[in-house]
C-alpha cells in the first residue's frame, strides 16, 4: 500500500472529522455522528495486506486520540491508545471477515465502515470502562450502558449513510493507492463489475 | 523479517496498551506528542468549523444566532480562563510538594521560633563522578523567599543533600555533605524502634574526601551495614535536625586500633541521583535589595 497517499488523506479526514462532525451529530442518539476515518479505515482494511491495514487502523486511531476536540484539547488530558487500540481492533474484524465479501463494491465498504463505526465504538466504550475500574487513573464514569449502545448503532447507521458518497469516491482511486492484496474474491468481484 | 515486522507491531501495540492505562500524572509527554500530531489536523478542522458555523450558525440559549464578534470575544475569554486554570494547578502542585516537604520534617523543626519556610528548586548543573562536587540550582525568583548561605538542602525522604555555600541571581551553589570544606558532621544511630531509656550512639563523620564518610568508632558498638545515621550536630541549624545524613555501607577493622573499627557511610542523597530539591530555610520573605 502507497503510505504517501494514506497519511494526507488520513490528515484531512481525522481534521474534517473533528471540525464538520458535529453538523452532522443526532442529538436523540446520545451525539451519534459519522467518521470519515472509519471510512477510510473500512476501505483500506478492506484491500490492503493484513498488515499494512492493522498499521493503518492504528495511525487513524492515534491521530482520532490527539485530534482537536476529542478528548486531546481543553483541559482534559490527552491519552494516547484507546481510539489507536480501537481502531486497530476494527481493522483486525474487517481483515478477518474480508474473505467472506466482495471488496471491490461501493455496497461493501458501506457496510463494512457501519462494522468498522461500531467495532471499534465497542472497543472504546470497552477501554473507557477499563479505565474506570482502574484506581490510578481517574477516568471519568463511563455512560449507561444503554445510552452507548444507542449512540453505537447511531455512529454505525451515519457513517455508512456518509460512506455511500466517500466509498465511491475512494474506490474510483483505487489505482493511487497500490494495494498489493491476493487475488480471488477481490478479483472475481471486479471482474462482475463490483 | 516478516517476524521482526510482526513483533514491531505487536510491540508497538503493547505499548499503545500501556500507554491506555497510564495514571494522567505520567502522560505529560503525550501532550507534546499530541501537540505534533495536531499539527497538521488543524487547518482541515479549522475548514470544517467554517463549514459547521456557516452551515449552523452558534446560537444562544434564547435561540438567536450569535454574531461571530461576540462568539470570538467569548472563546478568546474561555482561552484565557483555560490559561489561568493550567497556571493555578501547576502553582497547586508545587504548593503540595511543599506542604509534603514541610510535613515530613520533625516536629523539633516545626516548634522553633522562626519557622522553616520551602522553596523547591531544580538541579541545573552536578557531576555524576564526583560525589564531593558542588551542586548548581535553579536560581530564585523575584517572588520567592529569599535563601540565605547555610541554608540547608533536603532531599525527598527527609535526606539531606547539604548546604547552601553561595547564592546568586544567576545561581544557587551547594556544598554537599561530603565534601571535605563541609566539616565534621555529628550524627546519631538509629535502627528500627528506639528505647527512649537507651542514650543514642553517637558518632563524629568525617569526610574521606571521595565521596564518603568515615568515622572510628568503639567496637563494642553494635553496628550494622545499612543502619541509618541522622542529624544531631548542633552547628547545623535545629529545623534539620533528625534527618537523616548517611548510610552505613561498610565496617572496616583497625589495625592500628583493635579496641576500634572504621565506619564508611555514604550520603543518604548522593549528588548523582537527585533532580528536585528544596531549600529549608528561616530567612522568611523579605525585600531584595
Amino acid at each position: 500500500m502507497r503510505w504517501l497517499v494514506f497519511f494526507p488523506v488520513l490528515v484531512v479526514f481525522a481534521g474534517l472529522d473533528a471540525g464538520v462532525g458535529s453538523l452532522f451529530s443526532i442529538s436523540w442518539m446520545g451525539g451519534a455522528a459519522p467518521s470519515l476515518v472509519a471510512v477510510l479505515v473500512a476501505f483500506v482494511a478492506l484491500q490492503a495486506s493484513p498488515r499494512s491495514a492493522l498499521w493503518a487502523g492504528w495511525w487513524a486511531g492515534l491521530l482520532l486520540d490527539v485530534a482537536p476536540g476529542s478528548g486531546g484539547s481543553g483541559t482534559a488530558a490527552i491519552v494516547l491508545g484507546p481510539h489507536a487500540l480501537s481502531m486497530t481492533a476494527a481493522a483486525w474484524i474487517v481483515v478477518l471477515c474480508r474473505g467472506m465479501v466482495f471488496r471491490r463494491r461501493a455496497s461493501t465498504v458501506v457496510a463494512i465502515s457501519g462494522v468498522v463505526a461500531a467495532s471499534s465504538g465497542l472497543a472504546m466504550t470497552s477501554l473507557k470502562t477499563l479505565r474506570f475500574w482502574l484506581p490510578w487513573t481517574e477516568a471519568a464514569v463511563p455512560q449507561p450502558a444503554v445510552d452507548v449502545l444507542l449512540r453505537l448503532c447511531g455512529d454505525a447507521v451515519a457513517t455508512s449513510v456518509l460512506a455511500i458518497v466517500v466509498a465511491s469516491g475512494l474506490l474510483l482511486t483505487s489505482r493511487l493507492w497500490r494495494f498489493d492484496t491476493s487475488p480471488g474474491r477481490l478479483d472475481y468481484a471486479g471482474r462482475r463489475g463490483g | 523479517m516478516f517476524t521482526r515486522r510482526r513483533l514491531t507491531l505487536g510491540f508497538v501495540l503493547l505499548l499503545t496498551g500501556v500507554s491506555t492505562v497510564l495514571p494522567p500524572s505520567s502522560t505529560g509527554w503525550a501532550e507534546d506528542v499530541g501537540d505534533v500530531l495536531r499539527v497538521p489536523q488543524m487547518p482541515f478542522a479549522r475548514m470544517g468549523v467554517a463549514i459547521n458555523a456557516w452551515l449552523r450558525p452558534w446560537r444562544d440559549e434564547a435561540g438567536v444566532p450569535v454574531d461571530p464578534q461576540t462568539l470570538e470575544a467569548v472563546q478568546r475569554e474561555r482561552d484565557r480562563l483555560e490559561r489561568l486554570f493550567r497556571q493555578e494547578r501547576i502553582r497547586a502542585d508545587e504548593l503540595a510538594a511543599r506542604v509534603r516537604l514541610l510535613e515530613s520534617l520533625p516536629d523539633s523543626a516545626l516548634r522553633a521560633p522562626i519557622p522553616p519556610t520551602t522553596m523547591s528548586r531544580a538541579v541545573t548543573g552536578r557531576s555524576v563522578r564526583d560525589a564531593t562536587a558542588r551542586i548548581e540550582l535553579q536560581p530564585p525568583e523575584l517572588d520567592d523567599v529569599r535563601v540565605r548561605s547555610g541554608d540547608i538542602v533536603i532531599a525527598s525522604d527527609k535526606r539531606i543533600v547539604g548546604r547552601l555555600e553561595r547564592t546568586s541571581d544567576l545561581r544557587l551553589l551547594v556544598r554537599p555533605v561530603a565534601h571535605p570544606d563541609t566539616g565534621p558532621i555529628e550524627v546519631a544511630l538509629v535502627r528500627g524502634a528506639r528505647n527512649t531509656d537507651t542514650p543514642l550512639t553517637r558518632l563524629l563523620l568525617q569526610q574521606d574526601g571521595h565521596g564518603k564518610l568515615i568515622a572510628d568508632v568503639d567496637r563494642r558498638i553494635e553496628l550494622q551495614i545499612g543502619d541509618r545515621l541522622m542529624l544531631t550536630d548542633p552547628g547545623w541549624p535545629g529545623r534539620v535536625q533528625g534527618l537523616l545524613v548517611a548510610v552505613v555501607e561498610a565496617l572496616e577493622p583497625i589495625d592500628a586500633a583493635p579496641l576500634r573499627q572504621r565506619v564508611v557511610a555514604v550520603p543518604a542523597a548522593p549528588p548523582q541521583s537527585i533532580v528536585q530539591v528544596a531549600v529549608v530555610t528561616a530567612a522568611g520573605k523579605e525585600p531584595l535589595e
